[in-house]
């Protein structure tokens, strides 16, 4: 009788890894992930605490807003007015009541989860404290905490813990088995009369697709259309996809950092898109837990 | 062996994987402090417990990552079989040994990963509007960038590791025999 070696159980349980990572479907081998991030919080959380303390001292985010200092300071001239008007009805609002009204009808659709932790691999995706207890489940969309913006989406939730994508993971946005994509369309902040209005600019529905380092990609969209528009940096990407709740149409995704002729289809632009802010290191996020 | 040390080293590691990680990132590339962990297992404890250790502390990476589960457990596994085997012929205490091993642990996980990249890129190739799109993989770079910064770190992480083995008890302690 052949004896069952250490080396043959090992040689087995890699043999299950390399099914698990490379045979199997990536939606059947999700189905067998237990979730555990929230195991990890009272080591991730002070950690975390400390290192963004000594990351915004030392190192602190720097903008991709790279226009000329003089285009911000009329700009600064203009919101300073707006925001004494806009400051006058703030007053009327007060501690919560206040962010619940400033997050508008979205408020009523969300809760609100703080974040445990970035991903351990290379990959952007965020370990919140959250479970499916709380009603979280996969494909819910993650948004800033003021609602201001798309986060992601939550790819995987569980008793013990809950795993957001990023909208800049690579490869978010392109179509998936189940069909879903991100596809957007493009807004430019513009004053008039003293007011800041978003005005919407004329270009096809373009899809998104995140590529890594806090970044997201537009290819699909003509340099004629692009010119025709008048697509610049600065320019914000908006949402605009069916499969989302309706609720978030025209929501930010992101500013145009860069706008270039694609190297490969030359008729293409490839324009990048970064978000406001470094999405991995998000203290907080809503997730939209209920429909409309 | 002791095995609830392991747990609970095993535990730090990933907390501090998952808390330090997004602050720490050089051009998107973060260090990977599992990595180490694993390389200091498979450095010092017996041959079953290390590549049984190092497998088990990837595949709880893997539970906590946006991969497929079985991932960082394969290229960790593998990453031990290398270690240990070449932890009987070099000098475990020098602080190059620390940076070779954690060098090949780091691109040994950076092709697994491509590997996989390759087959089930995160975003596949597609057709919108007529126009075919390429598929979206990770940055090969960026997973280069990574191994660097792991091997870098890695002659102060786990040389101050190494200091602190004797909890770990790798080795039994050896009898005495009367004569």
């Amino acid at each position: 009788m052949p004896h069952l070696r250490f080396q043959h159980v090992f040689a087995g349980l890699l043999l299950m890894s390399v099914v698990t990572a490379f045979v199997l479907p990536v939606k059947y081998s999700n189905r067998t992930h237990p979730e555990i991030q929230a195991l990890f919080a009272p080591v991730s959380v002070p950690v975390r605490a400390i290192a963004r303390r000594i990351h915004d001292a030392v190192a602190p985010d720097s903008s991709s807003d790279h226009r000329a200092d003089d285009d911000i300071r009329r700009e600064n001239q203009l919101l300073r007015s707006e925001l004494s008007r806009v400051g006058e009805q703030l007053h009327t609002l007060e501690g919560q009541v206040a962010a619940k009204k400033e997050l508008g009808t979205l408020g009523e659709y969300t809760t609100k989860f703080s974040v445990i932790g970035g991903d351990p691999g290379l990959r952007e995706s965020l370990q919140i404290r959250g479970s499916s207890l709380e009603g979280l489940k996969e494909h819910m969309p993650v948004l800033y905490t003021d609602g201001s913006g798309i986060v992601g989406e939550v790819q995987r939730a569980g008793v013990a813990g809950a795993q957001i994508r990023l909208i800049t993971d690579a490869g978010f946005g392109s179509r998936d088995a189940a069909g879903y994509t991100l596809r957007a369309g493009f807004k430019r902040y513009v004053t008039e009369n003293g007011q800041v209005k978003a005005v919407t600019l004329k270009t096809p529905q373009v899809l998104v697709q995140g590529v890594g380092k806090n970044q997201m990609v537009i290819r699909l969209l003509p340099m004629d259309a692009v010119t025709a528009a008048g697509l610049r940096v600065g320019d914000v990407a908006v949402l605009d996809e069916a499969n989302w709740p309706p609720i978030l149409k025209g929501i930010y995704l992101g500013t145009i950092t860069s706008i270039e002729k694609s190297k490969a289809t030359p008729q293409f632009a490839e324009i990048f898109v970064e978000p406001q802010k470094a999405l991995i290191r998000l203290r907080e996020v809503l997730v939209m837990t209920k429909s409309e | 062996m002791r095995w609830f040390i392991y747990f609970i080293f095993a535990y730090i590691c990933l907390g501090l994987q998952i808390g330090l990680s997004p602050y720490v990132r050089y051009q998107g590339a973060a260090p990977n402090f599992t990595l180490l962990a694993v390389i200091f297992i498979a450095l010092n404890a017996p041959r079953d417990a290390a590549w049984l250790g190092a497998f088990g502390i990837g595949l709880i990476q893997d539970l906590l990552s946006a991969q497929p589960p079985g991932l960082y457990g394969l290229a960790y596994g593998l990453t031990a079989v290398f270690v240990y085997g070449a932890g009987q012929v070099v000098y475990r205490e020098h602080p190059l040994t620390h940076f070779s091993l954690t060098l090949v642990g780091g691109l040994l996980t950076m092709f697994i990963l491509l590997l996989h990249g390759w087959i089930h890129p995160p975003g596949p190739s597609s057709v919108e509007g007529g126009v075919k799109l390429p598929a979206i993989r990770m940055s090969p770079m960026l997973l280069f960038t990574s191994a660097i910064y792991t091997a870098v770190l890695a002659p102060i992480a786990i040389g101050i590791l190494q200091r602190m083995k004797g909890i770990f008890a790798f080795r039994p302690p050896r009898r005495k025999v009367k004569m």
